[in-house]
């Protein structure tokens, strides 16, 4: 297995986990002086995606199966996968993050400087059409762009584009942007789709859902037919400015929400690829003929959320004990069928993780002797709040019930409904809650957006609603953002990392991947570590 | 027949406006706020506490279901909170693949009860007649989203002879598409429509009518299938009637294993989307559409039985 390109040339399928978990290694080896190239190591692709580079091959629909559907096509409209995969599809950004790295490659900007003070961004534009067949013009993407830096447009994801101070045109191909304060990961917020560049004109006369339902954008492929509820039909954008992508016809993304009917669709072939496979169905899938099982690096962070308001979560002795009475890696082995990491940090795995900082063991004695330095040496009563019908957070909750029991910490469990985790979460109003456990994913290759959310309670998220307060983390994540220099971000991430798992606001528990299964005719096909997938690199055959 | 109908949809409205306040009020109590669900875990509280101002969610409980009152009365169910487009727009299209499944399973259940029933009955207490009852316990008993999956692997997976899920693209496609899924809605209403017509064609085959027609000496065949049948399909027309209802909420699962994009499956996403307009639209158009089919069940009555007469003429 060649590590180094990061696209292995050798795999069975019965070895891919063993890969993985090698690869990890690897790179727990390897990875942390060397900082950026991290991810590339770390990233498994289709196993076909190697062979793209022979010959691929033109046309074809491809059917991807989604137990998500979106809820509007417009680039500043709903946050959820469903939406956003879609819209990644139609829109071009400046900048694209490719699957297996976290370094920016060109989109609709050919090439770009950054002043030596960082505050300067000056994006040369190539030329491009919209799949009406108009030009990108330099007032399109100041148009979306200023729209993207707007905080009363761009609701959801705002603190994106909170350093942009003005984009300004200096001539038909440069368009130049400044910011107010140095922020090291502006250019991989410029490739989220918030940041796409849209017609100005289009936008301007249509309502946000006459142009959802229509939407324009230079991406490789356009809207063809979205039927809500069944499918959203794509074709290829005759004008993308890759001559040469995408290389299928079309991409039908179905919406089909139950777990069981998408593995039997993909395997009666009435489906190219399914997305999220279960873990515990895993095994099964592997076991169909000419089906493959994708299990994909994805920056997502499964935790136990304490709400550190609340005594005696407020006490750090406390929530350390909590950490030392969680049995990660048999969650891992029994949960997750051993397809997750044990996680060694509170926010997920993006550039400059660092794997050499150890991960809590699982040690009842030092468990009790840190409860005995708190407050309530013998223990106290909790709620901790689950997703009902999720057998990942319902198996979750009954081990740590147990485990935390035995050092003393009574646990009520309350499951609700799915729905109403994320109020009950933000609402603040719990002791401690799991979330499903792909939900808390970072959007950058890069720790900035986590770790502003998670460990910066001055972001605006009171530390992703645990009421965290600690001014040395915040001062770590404010330096490690406002330099550019990668060795110092490399250190500052680190050190973050290891004061982070030692404040321990979270109970981190495992980094969870992504599961595809894919038709092993299907090439070429990867995700990000944000979970979604450039389908201009996709060919059947 | 026109005062008769009159008369019906006069005392199914105060039904509706009941129906609408009660999934109105479960919705709106139930927990979960629609704005922190359309705009993410990443959204500031100034951003939520805008989408909660445009969507009226601050307005007092009765000051929305008025506005949902008023709008309904123009046939206007206000804007989906998830999909930004019109409730009707919505809607609209869901219909037919539900009214298709419907009747794909009322035709399956019909063309199945029918003839076990009559064997049933002509052969009561007897072997076909445990046989028949078992088998149909059975079928009753499976719950529909594994019976769902046992067709998929046995009719999709193994013998490639219809598709998996979905719906297609073309009208054949969607005819294809709802076999299975209409079978296990079948099979539910199967049983019950059967168990009813079992019982009541034994006892017309006892009644004295029966009796001179044996004595008349018509063949056994034309004895059930023209005398006592006929007699008998008031309980099943019924039956089939009142289950319309249960197949309407069957959709809701079978929609959701078989990826069709109907009513159940939209129900479902908007209950757990917090959808209310949605929601509360859905539950109005079950409601019509269970009201509807029990006025033509009643009607229908009269054309089974000339003994019913509705209306005095």
């Amino acid at each position: 297995v060649d590590v180094r390109d990061g696209q292995p040339t050798v795999t069975s399928r019965s070895m891919r986990l063993s890969r993985r978990s090698f690869l990890l290694g690897a790179c727990a080896v390897s990875g942390a002086s060397l900082g950026g190239p991290l991810l590339a190591a770390c990233s498994t692709t289709s196993d076909s995606a190697s062979a793209a580079s022979l010959a691929a091959m033109r046309g074809g629909t491809l059917r991807l199966g989604r137990n998500l559907q979106p809820h509007d096509l417009n680039p500043l409209g709903q946050g959820d996968n469903g939406s956003i995969f879609a819209r990644l599809q139609i829109y071009d950004q400046l900048v694209e993050i490719a699957p297996g790295t976290s370094t920016p490659v060109p989109g609709l900007a050919e090439s770009w400087t950054i002043s030596p003070d960082g505050l300067t961004y000056t994006f040369k534009l190539r030329s491009a059409r919209f799949s009406d067949g108009s030009p990108v013009t330099a007032e399109d993407v100041k148009f979306s762009l200023d729209r993207f830096a707007n905080q009363q447009l761009n609701t959801n994801y705002g603190f994106l584009s909170t350093a942009m101070k003005q984009t300004t045109i200096l001539d038909p191909r440069t368009v130049q942007v400044t910011l107010k304060t140095v922020d090291a990961s502006f250019l991989n917020n410029l490739g989220v789709f918030v940041a796409s560049i849209v017609p100005q004109k289009t936008v301007e006369a249509e309502s946000f859902n006459a142009f959802s339902q229509n939407p324009i954008g230079s991406g490789p492929f356009m809207l063809k037919k979205w039927i809500n509820g069944q499918v959203v039909e794509l074709v290829k954008n005759p004008y993308y400015w890759n001559s040469k992508q995408p290389y299928l016809d079309g991409a039908n993304l179905l919406y089909v929400p139950d777990d069981d009917t998408r593995i039997l669709e993909i395997e009666s072939n009435g489906l190219d690829v399914a997305e999220s496979i279960p873990f515990a169905q895993i095994q099964q899938v592997r076991g169909m003929s000419g089906i493959q099982v994708l299990i994909e690096p994805l920056a997502a962070i499964y935790s136990v959320w304490l709400n550190n308001a609340i005594k005696p979560l407020n006490e750090q002795a406390v929530r350390q004990a909590l950490n030392y009475a969680t049995p990660s890696s048999a969650i891992v082995r029994t949960v997750f069928f051993g397809h997750a990491q044990v996680a060694n940090s509170i926010l997920p795995v993006t550039q400059y993780w660092d794997p050499a900082i150890p991960p809590y063991p699982y040690d009842l004695s030092r468990a009790e002797a840190a409860l005995a330095e708190s407050s309530t040496p013998k223990g106290f009563a909790m709620t901790l709040v689950l997703g009902g019908g999720d057998t990942v957070q319902t198996q979750t909750a009954e081990i740590l019930k147990n485990t935390w029991g035995q050092i003393g910490v009574r646990v009520t469990l309350q499951q609700v409904d799915p729905s109403e985790q994320n109020s009950t979460l933000t609402s603040e109003n719990y002791e401690a809650i799991l979330l499903p456990a792909n939900s808390v994913t970072s959007d950058v290759p890069v720790p900035d957006e986590m770790a502003s959310i998670e460990l910066d309670d001055k972001a605006g998220f009171s530390c992703f609603f645990t009421n965290f307060k600690s001014t040395q983390t915040s001062d770590l994540v404010e330096q490690a953002s406002g330099t550019l220099n990668p060795t110092t971000r490399q250190e500052l991430f680190s050190q973050l990392q290891k004061v982070a798992m030692q404040q321990a606001p979270t109970v981190p528990i495992a980094f969870v991947p992504n599961v595809l299964a894919v038709r092993t005719d299907v090439h070429g096909f990867a995700t990000t570590v944000a979970g979604n997938w450039p389908l201009k690199n996709v060919w059947l055959g | 027949v026109a005062y008769y109908l009159l008369r019906r949809v006069g005392q199914a409205i105060p039904i509706l406006i009941g129906l609408t306040v009660c999934s109105f009020l479960l919705i709106h109590l139930a927990p979960g706020d629609p704005a922190r669900i359309i705009l993410g875990l990443r959204a500031t509280p100034s951003a939520i506490a805008a989408v909660r101002a445009q969507l009226h969610l601050n307005e007092s409980l009765p000051a929305q279901y008025g506005g949902f009152l008023l709008g309904a009365l123009h046939f206007n169910f206000g804007t989906s909170f998830q999909y930004h487009q019109s409730v009707g727009s919505l809607i609209a299209p869901r219909i037919l693949p539900s009214i298709l499944l419907v009747l794909y399973a009322l035709v399956i259940g019909v063309v199945l009860a029918l003839p076990l029933a009559v064997w049933s009955a002509m052969k009561a207490q007897r072997l076909p007649d445990h046989l028949i009852r078992v088998l149909t316990m059975v079928t009753f008993a499976m719950p529909a989203f594994w019976l769902g999956v046992l067709l998929i692997l046995i009719f999709s997976v193994r013998l490639h002879l219809f598709p998996a899920g979905g719906y297609g693209l073309t009208f054949g496609s969607h005819l294809q598409s709802l076999v299975l899924p209409g079978i296990v809605l079948g099979l539910y209403l199967c049983p019950m429509l059967l168990r009813t017509l079992r019982s009541s064609l034994i006892e017309s085959l006892r009644s004295e009518y029966v009796e001179a027609a044996r004595a008349r000496g018509y063949s056994e065949a034309r004895i059930v299938w023209r005398h006592a049948l006929r007699n008998s399909l008031i309980s099943g027309l019924t039956v089939m009637g009142a289950n319309i209802a249960f197949l309407l909420s069957g959709t809701v699962i079978v929609e959701s294993v078989f990826s069709i994009p109907g009513l159940g499956s939209l129900l479902v996403s908007s209950v757990s989307d917090r959808d209310f307009p949605v929601v509360t639209a859905l539950t109005l158009l079950f409601g019509v559409f269970v009201l509807i089919v029990n006025i033509i069940t009643d009607v229908s009555y009269a054309f089974a039985d000339p003994r019913v007469r509705l209306w005095r003429s």
